[in-house]
């Protein structure tokens, strides 16, 4: 009996690679973290050219703030993308950038009570100003001013972000970008937000409400009408699940990939294996699937700018 | 022209805005520093001139928001006709139909002839006390 054994081959000292190259050396390593993320990128590249994959990307952390914001922006024009999860923060980064605002680097010798006199809140080693915060609700209440009073009650998230991509000016936002071409950006958990915030103080002057069980209808008629699915996965926590969880009436995902730092140790989704989602239906069994456990702001754009190439 | 516009944070105990259409009497007004959450704050408590409902509300300091023009009146109980009375102005001698004031303990000492104080406000017309 004979068995074939891969190698693995070592990265060559070769400057001036490009990153696909990078990846693809990668993949011919083939084992740990390089060997993962070359199969990954392999299953992105199926993902952007199978137009049959309906494609979800899900993010959870500080993705915007980290600096993935034009890579994501450029995936959802050109197409690659065809619905977002996403928590509220993304959301309100990505909205605080649009609106003219900017994230800043920490400066090394301030410490956190110096930060909250300053007006600066801290994400890890990145800030935010508190005054991008004050045109940040001044816009979000001069939009909800402007809503007509049959969408004051009505709205799902991803139609109310939608509405509200339609207004915003900067080309740049993944929030307007999506609203162009009309990728829907779900966000189950929007009310734990600066956004849910600004909604529930509107909420005191005027009525106002959202349905967030329409999404579900608008997500399971999508997701029944496609003939494959796909996910991209940063990060775990609300947004994987609903992502996972979506495709759970057709049996799971056909091509998954996620990017976590998350343990399994605990037993939350944030941390598990992939292939836990197929005794939940919430993978195929037949599915290709794979997760590197990094930063996502160090492997998404190897990932990505490797798939793109 | 029934409504002008000021600024929250001008707002007292005792004066009147409009919430979501509804005139309200400012019970209380606390204010809180810009952060996060955006600009300066009025947390307001307010109840309603007409439904009593207490509201709570949450806004931006810097606010303009709607407060009613109230014109106080005082006319003469003519008729009681059970759900409405008719009375006449003291000054114009003109004479209109408000409704029965809804607190028991007010509509009891409305009597005929007795002078009442009535508020203008947002088209609508109240007996909010009797004077004699």
């Amino acid at each position: 009996m004979v068995t074939v054994m891969e190698r693995v081959n070592h990265i060559p000292v070769k400057t001036n690679m490009s990153v696909d190259e990078l990846v693809q050396a990668m993949l011919k390593a083939g084992v740990l973290g390089a060997g993962r993320l070359g199969r990954a990128a392999g299953i992105v590249r199926r993902m952007f050219e199978d137009s049959e994959y309906f494609t979800l990307l899900s993010m959870s952390g500080p993705m915007v703030p980290g600096g993935l914001r034009a890579l994501i922006c450029h995936l959802v024009d050109i197409g690659h993308i065809d619905a977002i999860v996403t928590s509220g923060a993304n959301i309100v980064h990505d909205l605080l950038e649009a609106y003219g605002g900017a994230h800043y680097r920490v400066p090394t010798e301030k410490n956190d009570q110096e930060l909250r006199e300053a007006g600066m809140g801290r994400i890890a080693d990145l800030f935010v100003h508190e005054k991008d915060f004050e045109v940040f609700e001044k816009q979000i209440y001069g939009f909800l001013d402007g809503l007509p009073k049959d969408k004051m009650t009505t709205l799902s998230s991803s139609e109310f972000l939608k509405e509200l991509g339609m207004t915003l000016t900067d080309d740049k936002s993944i929030i307007r970008q999506a609203a162009i071409k009309g990728v829907p950006i779900f966000s189950p958990g929007l009310m734990d937000s600066m956004l849910g915030f600004h909604m529930y103080t509107y909420s005191t002057t005027k009525e106002f409400t959202m349905d967030f069980v329409k999404d579900l209808r608008i997500l399971g008629s999508i997701i029944k009408e496609s003939k494959k699915t796909a996910a991209i996965m940063l990060g775990g926590g609300l947004t994987k699940h609903f992502t996972m969880g979506s495709t759970i009436l057709r049996g799971g995902l056909d091509l998954a990939v996620q990017i976590t730092l998350d343990r399994p140790e605990a037993g939350s989704l944030s941390g598990a294996p992939l292939k836990e989602g197929v005794s939940w239906q919430k993978v195929q069994t037949d599915a290709n699937y794979e997760t590197v456990i990094g930063d996502a702001t160090i492997v998404f754009p190897l990932l990505i700018l490797g798939a793109l190439s | 022209m029934s409504i002008k516009k000021t600024i929250v944070k001008s707002l007292k105990p005792g004066g009147y805005f409009l919430i979501d259409g509804e005139p309200c009497r400012v019970i209380s007004i606390e204010k809180s520093k810009p952060g996060k959450h955006g600009s300066a704050k009025a947390n307001i408590v307010a109840v309603g001139f007409f439904d009593k409902r207490k509201r709570n509300v949450i806004t931006p300091a810097d606010r303009m928001v709607d407060v009613p023009l109230i014109d106080k009146k005082t006319a003469t109980v003519i008729t009681d006709m059970g759900e409405t009375l008719n009375l006449m102005d003291s000054e114009t001698y003109e004479t209109y139909e408000v409704s029965r004031p809804a607190d028991e303990e007010l509509a009891s000492k409305i009597t005929n002839n007795v002078e009442v104080e009535v508020w203008d406000l947002m088209g609508r017309q109240i007996i909010v006390r009797v004077k004699s």
